[in-house]
């Protein structure tokens, strides 16, 4: 391409750093509007596919991501903070509307959004009256979100910025207004993304082998770099370019600004530099797991060969971040930022599954980071209770001095206003295969509450009940139910309960 | 201008490519929109659903044309008696061969560039096979009407397929101008 030749990546992603300016205008009217002082920035960084259950502080032998852990010494840190869902779609939905998936219903890969009587329930319409309001998400279904939040975002820097190529036909200027309908005409249909027929017979095949064609040739022209192939999203990116687009956008903030930023990495397919081979080829291997029957029935050594993976293409993502720690710690921002670092999801390597596009909930796929630095932090603080990713909205907004809006579904954080609440019940759940709009039927959903967790599978071909102590049993290997315990009789009660009063609005 | 005016097929023969076109690259497009429809209903409203099918009609309009268009192109490029004369049923042909050989493909393609042992063997016999129906029409005369005959009766489609392409247009245009 003819701009290719005349301007690099490198010089393009300063360019994309600079998009943000674009909001200068809003800004200049706010502090007209408002002039007077300056509120502190609440800035949330999710990292995909992101489990806690790999990182040193929570207990993992492996040493990931020491520059994180560098950084949230001076921070508070969440122990027992889990997701509301498995996968982008939902556990994006509830990040960003701090809704349970039964609420906002975006419960399937191909969901345009939240249901539309919660379009106006998200986190940034809580700031869009006090912060200029920054939206970028890597992966492009939690850019879906922003599409449908875009009324409450001043600055929606696109999906594929960051990304060596970019070329998603629902970013273009052409499709601005109907990105949401656009992507789902466009991608995995009209053209598809792995394996599958594309609705387009002819251009769909000739896109897809020059795509192809151009990701095998990017892989060997970087082969020496990356030995596994360049990381992959929907577009291939290099991490430190994700890195330094980000410190772009975090350097142009010059006023309150609330900001979403959703990175790829770690999600699959962990691919990590040649620094990082065999990094943790150390001889352990996590504890073998009984195949689950939902399971995709990989083996164990494939499961523990991706496990190593994860764990190379983490400690390479948390080198590469060792730049924005820095940056973070250097240039002042943390003294007047709220800085949260979490995820969407987990990443499971057991009982026959890889990855987290499964019906499986175990502690892997929803036990998520949760690190919070508030302005001036200097020491660390850490949250044993349980918490969900539900709670994040209420306690931003109050950190933020503004109320907690009636709709959210969750409660403040201990420590940012809320309390310990050690028997509280805490929900995730997968749902991709019900309708969105009908009460939920097919389903696994689990009940986290103090130190056990009830898991309801609850399929056509399958159902059942699992019940784990998760204080004597953390690896969840010994399924309590059929002995059925009080503790777990009574919070199988809850859990029916609970089910059937979010199914009663979807009833006709 | 003349040079392309003498090279052109005959309008009725373009329409009757253009059915073929519009017939095959429509049904493949619906097909695909079938085949998503349980998962659309699942999670997108009705509002959404027309939307993405007014997306492929407008998609497959654009397509349809586009391949008409490259295969006038290939008549004013190539001495008339290869393409030109009975551009009608070398269309047909072309048309065909080349959606055979693109389902094939697509139904091997993943993630990864498929190897060369695999790829080129498609086409060539793609070409080899459109070489020999080609030369079987020109000697056959009843094959050749068989042919003629079956894009005389896709024209019917141009009819069907083009508005409802149109619409597609206009509504996508709507939709992001409002």
């Amino acid at each position: 391409m003819w701009f290719e030749k005349k301007i690099s990546r490198r010089e393009m992603l300063k360019v994309f750093s600079l998009i943000p300016l674009a909001g200068v205008a809003d800004r200049v009217r706010r502090r007209i509007l408002d002039p007077g002082e300056r509120l502190p920035n609440v800035l949330i960084i999710v990292f995909d596919a992101w489990s806690a259950r790999h990182l040193t502080m929570y207990g993992y032998p492996r040493a990931t991501m020491p520059n994180l852990e560098k950084f949230a010494q001076k921070a508070t840190v969440f122990h027992k903070h889990y997701s509301a869902a498995t996968f982008t779609v939902p556990g994006t939905a509830s990040l960003l509307s701090g809704l349970h998936p039964w609420s906002h219903r975006a419960i399937a890969l191909s969901s345009g959004g939240v249901l539309d009587r919660h379009t106006h329930h998200n986190i940034l319409s809580a700031f869009t009256d006090s912060h200029s309001t920054l939206g970028y998400a890597q992966n492009v279904y939690a850019d879906l979100f922003l599409y449908q939040f875009v009324h409450d975002l001043d600055v929606h820097v696109q999906s594929g910025a960051f990304d060596l190529k970019h070329r998603y036909i629902n970013d273009t200027l052409l499709f601005q207004n109907d990105a949401r309908v656009s992507f789902a005409s466009f991608h995995d249909n009209i053209f598809q993304e792995n394996r599958g027929f594309d609705a387009s017979l002819l251009l769909g095949t000739a896109f897809r082998l020059l795509k192809i064609r151009e990701r095998s040739l990017m892989n060997l022209s970087y082969k020496d770099e990356y030995p596994r192939g360049l990381p992959y999203s929907s577009e291939q990116f290099l991490l430190r370019d994700v890195v330094d687009g980000v410190l772009g956008l975090l350097k142009s903030i010059d006023h309150s600004t609330f900001g979403y930023l959703h990175l790829f990495p770690p999600h699959g397919g962990y691919a990590f530099s040649k620094k990082f081979k065999h990094h943790f080829r150390d001889g352990w291997s996590p504890p073998e797991k009984p195949v689950h029957e939902l399971a995709g029935g990989k083996s164990v050594d494939s499961l523990n060969l991706a496990n190593e993976y994860y764990d190379e293409y983490l400690a390479n993502w948390d080198d590469e971040l060792g730049a924005l720690f820095d940056f973070l710690r250097g240039s002042g921002l943390l003294d007047n930022s709220y800085l949260v670092f979490t995820s969407d999801h987990g990443e499971i390597f057991e009982r026959g599954e890889a990855g987290h596009f499964t019906p499986l909930i175990y502690d892997a796929l929803i036990h998520v980071p949760l690190i919070i630095s508030r302005p001036g932090q200097t020491e660390r603080q850490d949250v044993y209770s349980v918490t969900s990713s539900v709670d994040v909205l209420p306690t931003l907004a109050h950190v933020a001095g503004k109320p907690v809006p009636d709709w959210a579904e969750g409660k403040l954080l201990p420590l940012f206003g809320g309390t310990e609440e050690m028997d509280r019940s805490i929900f995730s759940m997968d749902a991709k295969s019900n309708s969105a709009f009908r009460p939920l039927n097919v389903f696994t959903v689990s009940m986290t509450k103090g130190n056990f967790r009830l898991t309801y599978y609850k399929y056509p071909s399958f159902t059942r009940f699992e019940f784990y102590n998760l204080e004597d049993d953390p690896e969840e290997l010994h399924n309590l139910y059929p002995s059925q315990p009080a503790i777990c009789l009574k919070m199988r009660d809850e859990l029916l309960q609970k089910l059937s009063e979010v199914n009663k609005p979807f009833e006709k | 201008m003349s040079f392309i005016q003498r090279h052109l097929p005959r309008v009725e023969e373009i329409l009757d490519v253009l059915g073929v076109s519009v017939f095959v690259l429509f049904s493949w497009s619906l097909r695909g929109f079938l085949y998503n429809l349980p998962s659309f209903l699942h999670s997108l409203g009705v509002g959404a659903i027309l939307g993405i099918l007014c997306y492929m009609m407008a998609f497959a309009l654009l397509e349809s044309l586009l391949l008409v268009c490259c295969l006038l192109l290939i008549s004013i490029v190539l001495p008339g008696k290869w393409y030109r004369d009975g551009f009608a049923y070398k269309g047909f042909l072309t048309i065909l061969v080349i959606s055979i050989t693109s389902i094939q493909i697509q139904s091997i393609l993943s993630a990864d560039w498929p190897s060369k042992e695999i790829l080129l063997p498609k086409f060539g016999i793609a070409f080899l096979m459109l070489v020999f129906l080609m030369a079987l029409a020109h000697i056959l005369v009843p094959f050749q009407k068989l042919l003629l005959e079956v894009t005389g009766r896709l024209q019917i489609f141009i009819y069907l397929y083009v508005p409802i392409g149109l619409v597609g247009l206009l509504v996508g245009i709507i939709r992001n101008i409002a």
